[in-house]
């Protein structure tokens, strides 16, 4: 007992970098987004939940998070469907499986902006590379960044683009991890490929499932990088995200409080959503999670 | 044990104080950082202030307009001594010197008069500088916005530079095809947006505010100004909601569009052949009605600087001295009289005709510290009824609504 007790001092050391790089900050943006506080002005002025208030009657906040769900809904279940793909036919390889992923995951090491500069490039109008390629034979492409159906489209491709190698490779990791003796008991059982997906496979991954689908729910609500370049959040709010609105207030108006306010509402919208998801995951054994 | 202690203590007592000298090693040695908007007259002198005065370098950081904008404003809220020297125009010195985030520089301009010549800037030109009377920054270039149009296909359907906005309509319309944009209008949000907006609210509106900065801009001739900027988009570029100064410049170049506004310090590059489809076809004009925006760029040092603000002077004045105003002159409206009127450039450059009648007939941003911020409303509602998401004039009144509320948040 005392030496389980001597060991919860190794604990100290992260214990105190999670207070450092996550309590305070979250803690010192929960008091902030109390305060009406313009930056160059630098006098915050105390007034409770006003900043939340303000934001539950802002047309532009519901539409933020409308633009935000259909943009990360779209984008995790596009890169969940092309990353299992790709995991199982990984999986399926019999060689070359290692170099094969190397090379699709190239997408997921790019720096951010100069990815998100570099899809810029193909999609922009005219001389961006894929106009470019396609007008000379006659063919017009849609106008992918201006048109407010296509400029969300686009950014839900680019993110795809960007984020199905980091699924692929989880699920990937998660099939080689499978009990092949269940596996092979559909097999002998007769169960086809679909079956074996569906009824057996899948339902095995669900914790892994659930954990990269949840780390990618929480990484789509950050998404700006390669909206902002992309699109600026336009045209109009169209692609004008909680992330970009938040930008806005806190960076171009520079409202302190009122962009912590966005911040804290962010983180639990995320939560929420994180805990429908497991709640979903595992709704016919909640007891077990 | 004890003796790995004692050597490890005094190790760390020796290591210590090594780190406590650091710092002021490091601040005899620290050169001098400055931040600047990134556009080829001031990619020019962010290389001349770096070699001004020997022995001083100075580490200048080049980014798009608005985000060396917000790094600024970021860092100076914060009294923060990260950058020293700090590329400003009108507007944000306005801002800045509100705040009490530059230094002025009357004195040091009494005492350098003589030595660097500055009696030879214009005082107009000075007073985009001043603010409560106070000069804060040394000017580098004027710049503005005027008419860029093809003059090889204006010659070809035998138009001119058009002189009512009715006209530039038809232009647009008669030499737009999927191939060529009949004008490249930029309504990148803030920066680029509030620039083309400036002109139309200007030139056709009755401007931005009226008596105690009240909005006017969504009265009747606002929203028909507006209006015909959402009719020119119809022969706009694709994407045009996320185009900025350099994909304008870009789609020019590559022989893209057919007429639209853009800045001085973008002519020059139409020219250069090794960049330009275009050379020698681009020709340009005050846009009809004039009243584009017109700017001062130029440097200031901040209020938080350590360093020593004599050098800092001297290496802003030697940078903007008349021969590097001449060397720069292809990108840039110089700031000096001496250059400004020299009757050989004129004669080099052909967009100089054109550009100083666009200095003649432009207006700058309102003198409101706030005016950007201002524009985060202004602009974004203008995309909403450029987009369709709202009508033009809901749009200017929400926006108007948004300002209002600001500036009395502001104390106005």
């Amino acid at each position: 007992m005392n030496t389980h007790r001597g060991l919860v001092w190794f604990l100290a050391p992260s214990l105190l970098v999670l207070l450092a790089m996550l309590v305070y900050p979250l803690g010192y943006a929960l008091y902030l987004s109390l305060f009406d506080f313009y930056l160059p002005s630098n006098a915050p002025k105390f007034i409770g939940v006003g900043n939340y208030l303000a934001l539950l009657g802002e047309a532009r906040f519901w539409s933020a998070v409308y633009n935000t769900f259909v943009i990360v809904m779209a984008s995790v279940a596009l890169e969940f469907c092309l990353g299992l793909a790709l995991a199982v036919g990984l999986y399926k390889l019999r060689f070359g499986a290692h170099g094969l992923m190397v090379v699709l995951f190239v997408p997921h090491i790019i720096t951010p902006v100069v990815a998100a500069l570099f899809l810029r490039w193909i999609f922009v109008g005219q001389w961006g590379l894929i106009d470019a390629t396609f007008w000379p034979l006659g063919i017009f492409t849609p106008d992918w960044l201006g048109d407010p159906i296509w400029a969300k489209v686009t950014v839900v491709l680019a993110d795809a683009w960007k984020a199905t190698p980091f699924m692929m490779l989880v699920l990937y990791a998660g099939l080689q991890s499978l009990d092949q003796s269940l596996i092979e008991a559909a097999t002998v059982d007769g169960a086809n490929g679909r079956q074996l997906l569906f009824r057996v496979v899948l339902p095995l991954m669900r914790p892994i499932i659930l954990f990269v689908v949840s780390i990618r729910i929480m990484d789509a609500f950050r998404f700006f990088d390669t909206i902002y370049v992309l699109t600026g959040g336009g045209p109009g709010t169209a692609t004008e995200t909680l992330t970009l609105y938040t930008y806005s207030v806190g960076f171009s108006r520079l409202e302190v409080g009122k962009a912590s306010a966005l911040g804290v509402v962010t983180l639990l919208i995320v939560l929420g959503l994180i805990s429908a998801f497991v709640s979903f995951i595992y709704r016919r054994e909640r007891g077990r999670f | 044990m004890n003796r790995m202690s004692r050597r490890t203590a005094l190790g760390a007592l020796a290591g210590a104080s090594a780190a406590l000298s650091l710092p002021h090693v490091a601040r005899a040695n620290t050169p001098l950082k400055g931040l600047s908007h990134r556009q080829p007259s001031l990619e020019f002198y962010a290389k001349a202030i770096s070699s001004a005065v020997p022995g001083s370098p100075v580490d200048m950081t080049l980014i798009p307009a608005d985000k060396a904008v917000e790094l600024q404003t970021l860092t100076l809220s914060q009294g923060s001594d990260a950058y020293d020297i700090l590329w400003v125009n009108d507007t944000q010195l306005m801002k800045y010197a509100k705040n009490g985030w530059l230094q002025p520089i009357d004195d040091l301009w009494a005492r350098y008069r003589a030595e660097f010549k500055l009696d030879d800037y214009p005082a107009s030109v000075l007073d985009s500088y001043r603010y409560d009377g106070k000069l804060y920054a040394v000017p580098s270039s004027v710049n503005g916005m005027f008419y860029f149009y093809r003059q090889d296909l204006f010659d070809a359907k035998g138009y001119k530079p058009p002189s009512t906005f009715d006209e530039w309509l038809k232009i647009a319309e008669g030499l737009h095809s999927p191939a060529m944009s009949g004008a490249v209008v930029n309504m990148k949000r803030i920066d680029a947006a509030l620039n083309e907006a400036h002109y139309y609210m200007n030139a056709f509106g009755d401007g931005w505010f009226g008596a105690k900065w009240k909005p006017i801009f969504n009265n009747d001739k606002g929203v028909a100004a507006i209006e015909r900027l959402k009719s020119l988009t119809k022969f706009a570029q694709r994407a045009y909601a996320s185009s900025a100064n350099d994909e304008a410049m870009i789609a020019f170049q590559q022989g893209l569009g057919a007429t639209g506004l853009q800045w001085f310090s973008r002519a020059g590059a139409m020219d250069d052949a090794q960049k330009s489809r275009v050379a020698g076809k681009i020709a340009w004009a005050v846009p009809p009605g004039g009243k584009q925006r017109i700017v001062v760029d130029g440097f200031a040092i901040s209020k938080f600087s350590k360093q020593d603000r004599d050098l800092q002077f001297r290496i802003l004045a030697t940078a903007m001295n008349e021969p590097n105003q001449r060397a720069i002159a292809s990108d840039s409206i110089p700031s000096r009289a001496s250059v400004l009127n020299d009757a050989e450039l004129h004669k080099k450059f052909r967009h100089y005709p054109a550009a100083l009648s666009a200095i003649q007939a432009g207006k700058a941003y309102p003198a409101l510290p706030e005016f950007v911020e201002c524009g985060d409303f202004i602009t974004l509602r203008i995309q909403q009824a450029l987009a369709g998401e709202m009508g033009v004039k809901q749009a200017l009144d929400t926006a108007a609504r948004e300002v209002s509320e600001l500036l009395a948040k502001r104390g106005y």
